[in-house]
């Protein structure tokens, strides 16, 4: 188990104020490694908290039209 | 809200829209404001797309709390899912709607700690033959979404037109706005067994 799965495994769980429940990844069948899952959870939610990625508020509904 | 609720509203919606002559696809955003609004746990799902780097998976989900101490169980839940940034819109469509289908895991599925997060990233990277309940949740997730997507009347509507070669695997892929790469499982017989499962014994 590397360093980056382990830190995500010990802090997705403990933060005061703010729980987690469940996680889930659509993962590349044979392809993904623990270590890229962690990766990939940690650039993802700190593009989130950054501003870097913004909320895709209406996502497909445009498909209504 | 049952996942078999959420199939009947997306069974309706299509059926609906193809009797006036629209687009037959339903907006996963659709499925999960439905889902926002008959499941009293849950206040809202923020979908968010993600840089992409080499080998990243496709996407995931994560719920979260708001909670005064750890001794209190949160009221309100919010259930995070990110997609790559660089898929197309149906491959975006399946894997948002396959992450939003986690909200119906069982509890003994889901991850609810650092021991069975490590464990569940470990399966997913090893493949042992003895899974968790929260691995097996991932295969489960992907028959959900298929199915809600394409329900079954419109489903066998599909198959039928495939089998004469009156439809390719592409126009089957674009009525329902899913990937190519999905039509396989849609038109097997596993499909039947994901909708007995699922739905009829569900």
């Amino acid at each position: 188990m590397t360093e980056n799965t382990e830190r995500v495994a010990r802090d997705l769980f403990s933060t005061v104020g703010r729980t987690t429940r469940n996680i889930k990844f659509y993962f590349r069948r044979g392809d993904n490694t623990a270590e890229q899952l962690s990766d990939y959870r940690t650039r993802a939610i700190a593009q989130i908290v950054n501003g870097m990625a913004d909320e895709d508020v209406d996502f497909d509904r445009h498909l209504l039209d | 809200m049952e996942f078999k609720d959420l199939y009947s509203f997306a069974e309706d919606a299509i059926t609906e829209r193809e009797k006036s002559g629209k687009k037959t696809a339903v907006p996963v955003r659709n499925l999960a404001d439905e889902i926002i609004q008959k499941t009293i746990w849950l206040e809202s799902v923020n979908i968010y797309p993600v840089d992409h780097h080499k080998n990243d998976p496709f996407g995931h989900y994560e719920c979260h709390g708001n909670q005064e101490s750890h001794w209190e169980e949160a009221d309100a839940w919010t259930a995070l899912i990110t997609y790559n940034n660089t898929l197309n819109i149906c491959e975006k469509r399946f894997v948002v709607c396959k992450e939003l289908m986690h909200v119906f895991d069982k509890e003994q599925s889901q991850v609810r700690n650092g021991d069975q997060y490590k464990i569940l990233v470990t399966e997913i990277e090893l493949r042992p033959i003895n899974q968790s309940e929260q691995y097996i949740s991932e295969n489960t997730a992907q028959w959900m979404a298929l199915l809600v997507l394409c329900p079954k009347i419109h489903r066998d509507k599909m198959v039928a037109l495939a089998e004469n070669d009156t439809i390719s695997f592409f126009e089957v892929a674009l009525k329902f706005r899913i990937p190519e790469s999905v039509v396989q499982s849609l038109i097997s017989e596993y499909y039947d067994s994901a909708y007995d499962l699922l739905i009829q014994n569900g």
